[in-house]
């Protein structure tokens, strides 16, 4: 089946009207911040064809690139809010303009649309430069490699620089292994990875932050000089022995929630309108507290170990925005009748007890009964505490839900 | 602490820990479960580089996610909770509360797809160990996951004592969803601890040497580590088997270079 062209007649006129606005609205607080966070000037906007649009109940900087459009805005926190028009394939090419490659020796790949657009305001004139659509991708797509492929045919340059990110472990070695990648399509020529955290001991992550730090152009020249020379890394990840599961394979399938039981698939359909968490948050903290309050009352004896409900669970998010702690809060919050009725039952046995205990003292008999104990699901959130070891000790399962998880 | 917390994951039959106001608690078969939280950046700021190896990592259960699933939605267009639905998941639980001390077994057809399916985990992870280095250990725990789940899917069902061969795949399509996302992690390298760059880096300073080998001086100027970042580094690399160190007596100080092993 053939693809799906993205530009259509009506998306072309779109960002058409939208170029317009950009010119006619400077004061526009997303042309504003296009200039302020990220130092891009109105004709590098304008080279690169972006435009100011209304999508999605919202204006963006509309970014195109040959297979869709990115949407770029700030919160109002000043926090980058990046989505994509519907139907953008970001992972199938680079993000370049006409005039951003015009056959220099050199060229530079840069770790986004914004990122691009400042290195072809800094070097614009000297070298070549194109950027990654995807800002943290750790491989080129099979469209990306061929595309790029063509580019180092027709161009022939004689080095490529990388300017990704390398501010943490995870970042470098995920920038790494795209330059890996890189060098394995092009061969012979050198391939470099500018480590910008590095060369600034840890000041700057990116051009944008260099920019905003005043650092000259004779800075930028020396950071080249001392950029990470690429090798070829085939035996440790060839692109045969690593089995990349996709972001796909993260997401809870139909199949998946068809196999459990009614009433998991209930508290999906419960919990899942309540609030915009992504679903996939919300099955292992509701296992978690099924687990102590089943405690160890079922378990299964297996071989010589027996095993016992205990559920270990931390949901992760790249950052603080996907409401992990209401994930969280909406298990608790289906509990909340299990808790009162575990309060409750303490109650009666409490006062059962003390009746008892009073009638004893006053026919004079010796009253061994233990008093009862107040159960509850929660714990501490420290094992540390010696209030975890008491409550565990007295309630034999609990569950701890601390809001931000340390090993 | 650590051991006290794997003791504990493991519900063993007698743990014991001794304070100074409580006197001595013991606990048997304690069952303590966790749900939390974090940022990824969050997460490795806190590993120490103890973490990966103590087995602490690999009992929990990673979810991740990287971007929304749902439309934003404003705190007002929230609907109401659907109350006659709450009622009928909370009479569910409440019939929990009042579970009797029992063992659960597997039935037939449970047992054989449990084990069909813990040797198809077996031999996926002995594939992905020869990239994934960490992968064995989570696989392990994962296994034991899959007879929790259902133990627990059982409790919810039917509350039998005989786990079904529909709730048995029902833990194992639950089981095999938290894969993809440890391996997600993994191969992304989000669950390594905070000075496995600085390991990486020490590594490609030596193998960029011509001989081979490279003294401690080079390494700090190349790394511009801090004295401390650059032991603790080195201390790891030796540990795992990466890095030897070449000692060769002096008339003064011993001469101390390093190499990677197998590269010489």
């Amino acid at each position: 089946m053939a693809e799906k062209q993205f530009w259509t007649p009506q998306r072309i006129d779109i960002i058409k009207k939208g170029q317009q606005r950009l010119v006619n609205e400077q004061k526009h607080h997303v042309f504003k911040e296009a200039r302020n966070y990220d130092q891009l000037k109105l004709h590098t906007l304008w080279d690169f064809a972006c435009a100011l649009i209304n999508e999605k109940n919202n204006d963006w900087l509309a970014i195109p690139y040959d297979t869709g459009c990115q949407l770029y805005c700030r919160d109002i926190v000043g926090r980058p809010v990046i989505q994509h028009m519907h139907e953008s394939r970001s992972h199938d090419s680079f993000f370049y303009c006409k005039k951003s490659i015009k056959g220099n020796s050199s060229l530079f790949i840069a770790k986004n649309p914004r990122e691009t657009m400042l290195l072809y305001q800094l070097f614009g004139n000297s070298v070549d430069i194109i950027g990654l659509v995807e800002e943290g991708s750790i491989r080129l797509s099979e469209r990306q490699e061929s595309w790029l492929k063509s580019l180092l045919d027709k161009r022939g340059y004689e080095s490529i620089n990388l300017f990704l990110n390398c501010h943490t472990e995870t970042t470098y070695l995920a920038s790494k292994e795209i330059a890996q990648q890189i060098k394995r399509i092009i061969g012979s020529l050198p391939v470099y990875l500018v480590n910008i955290f590095d060369y600034t001991s840890g000041k700057c992550k990116d051009i944008t932050e260099c920019q905003m730090k005043n650092m000259d152009i004779n800075q930028f020249v020396s950071m080249l000089k001392r950029a990470e020379v690429i090798e070829c890394n085939d035996s440790q990840h060839s692109p045969d022995q690593i089995q990349i599961n996709s972001k796909e394979d993260l997401k809870l399938n139909d199949a998946l929630i068809e196999l459990l039981p009614d009433v998991v698939k209930d508290y999906l359909k419960f919990s899942s309108p309540l609030s915009d968490v992504p679903n996939e948050f919300l099955i292992t903290p509701f296992l978690a507290i099924l687990g102590a309050l089943i405690g160890k009352r079922r378990y299964a004896k297996i071989g010589g170990i027996t095993i016992y409900p205990v559920i270990w669970t931390a949901l992760f998010a790249g950052s603080s925005t996907l409401r992990k702690s209401t994930a969280l809060s909406l298990a608790k919050n289906i509990f909340k009748p299990v808790k009162e009725a575990l309060e409750s039952k303490y109650e009666s046995e409490y006062a059962r007890w003390l009746e008892k205990k009073k009638i004893s003292e006053y026919q004079n008999e010796k009253f061994n009964e233990p008093e009862p104990v107040r159960r509850t699901l929660y714990g501490p959130d420290s094992f540390s505490d010696l209030t975890f070891w008491q409550a565990l000790h007295e309630n034999e399962s609990l569950v701890s839900m601390p809001g931000e998880f340390t090993a | 602490m650590k051991d006290l917390a794997l003791s504990i994951f493991d519900a063993e039959d007698s743990i014991r820990r001794v304070t100074k106001s409580a006197g001595s608690i013991e606990l048997n078969n304690p069952v303590w479960c966790m749900a939390s939280a974090t940022t990824l950046d969050n997460f490795q700021r806190t590993l120490t580089s103890q973490e990966r190896g103590s087995g602490l990592l690999q009992r929990i259960l990673p979810v991740y996610m990287e971007e929304r699933t749902k439309k934003f939605q404003a705190l007002t267009e929230l609907p109401e909770p659907d109350q006659e639905l709450f009622d009928t998941i909370t009479q569910k639980l409440l019939q929990l509360i009042d579970l009797e001390k029992k063992p659960i077994s597997l039935s037939d057809q449970a047992n054989q797809i449990f084990t069909q399916w813990n040797y198809s985990l077996n031999e996926k992870t002995e594939e992905l160990s020869q990239s994934q280095s960490d992968i064995g250990g989570f696989a392990s725990r994962l296994t034991a996951y899959g007879l929790k789940f259902a133990l627990i899917f059982q409790q919810l069902d039917e509350q039998k004592e005989v786990i079904s061969k529909k709730n048995m795949k029902a833990a194992i399509g639950l089981c095999d969803w938290l894969f993809n996302h440890i391996q997600y992690m993994l191969n992304h390298n989000y669950i390594f601890n905070r000075t496995y760059s600085d390991r990486l880096k020490i590594r490609s300073i030596i193998e960029k040497q011509e001989d081979g080998q490279v003294n401690r001086t080079e390494l700090m100027k190349r790394s511009h580590f801090s004295k401390k970042q650059l032991d603790k580094a080195l201390d790891s690399e030796i540990e795992s088997g990466f890095i030897r160190e070449i000692r060769t007596e002096t008339a003064g100080r011993p001469l101390v270079e390093y190499s990677l092993i197998g590269k010489k």
